[in-house]
């Protein structure tokens, strides 16, 4: 099999999957105690967060990558993971404020966890606008990869915030605190929604490298002058 | 007034609509975009 269908298997999977944990979440599962049918936002909500997270850290890892090993394919991967982090990140947000009105009484409060995550949302869309207005690709290559690893400084940060400061947004749910039928069907869904992540940032990445008409250095990292204007 | 929330699929309904459209868009543009790139490649 080429590694063409590979991929395909992956993203199929996740949407099968998803469609079952979907299917399970939404008319399966019984109300939620207090948030009733509401509650059922939460099977993906919760997914989503882990995935926005965890594609972000990806990105990270990716951005590292490339400051040090340089290359197209280092610079098209960490474009994808950033693009698919900043739209995981905006379905977290709008998911998140539709589930905040009914159970909040509003859309959006400026607690701590909506702050923080809305500041992911802005430095990984800040990340993807640079690289629109970079032209020299080594340059693009060096500043995006340096302005990943800055935005991310605000992903641990978003995670920890409802334990460091007690406010609206709930604090960390465990299996104590939720049902193991809840918490296979929330861990199901994240899983499907992984499967679906790598499988859209590897189409991105090909994608990426199929666009650029600039080709980078394969054999050299980001010379430390492309991390410098006029370098 | 039990503290118990009343209704609201509509919010279930919009929140899994949105999401579910966000990646489905995002996923079908990247896909054919991927298509178009191959196809330009190819030509």
């Amino acid at each position: 099999m080429k590694s063409f269908d590979k991929e395909h298997v992956l993203g199929a999977a996740g949407v099968a999957l998803f469609a079952y944990g979907a299917y399970q979440g939404l008319f399966v599962l019984p109300p939620e105690k207090f948030m009733s049918d509401v509650g059922r936002i939460l099977y993906i909500h919760v997914p989503t967060a882990w995935m926005a997270m965890l594609v972000a850290t990806v990105a990270c890892f990716v951005a590292i990558g490339s400051l040090v090993r340089g290359g197209e394919a280092w610079d098209a991967a960490l474009e994808a993971s950033v693009e698919v982090a900043a739209l995981a990140t905006g379905m977290l947000i709008l998911q998140g404020a539709i589930w905040a009105k009914p159970t909040w009484g509003v859309y959006w409060d400026w607690d701590p966890r909506l702050t923080t995550s809305a500041i992911m949302l802005a430095c990984f869309a800040g990340v993807l606008a640079l690289r629109a207005f970079v032209e020299d690709p080594r340059r693009r290559a060096a500043w995006s990869a340096v302005a990943t690893i800055i935005a991310y400084a605000d992903v641990p940060i978003v995670y920890f915030s409802v334990k460091w400061w007690r406010t609206l947004h709930q604090s960390f749910s465990n299996r104590e605190t939720v049902a193991e039928t809840m918490w296979n069907v929330v861990f199901l869904n994240w899983g499907a929604l992984m499967l679906i992540a790598t499988w859209l940032i590897i189409q991105r990445a090909r994608l990426s490298l199929l666009s650029r008409p600039a080709r980078l250095d394969e054999s050299v990292a980001p010379a430390p002058s492309a991390l410098v204007a006029g370098g | 007034m039990d503290g118990v929330i009343q209704g609201g699929w509509e919010y279930v309904w919009a929140a899994w609509g949105i999401s579910l459209s966000m990646l489905a868009s995002y996923a079908l543009i990247v896909v054919l975009r991927l298509k178009a790139a191959r196809s330009k490649g190819q030509s």
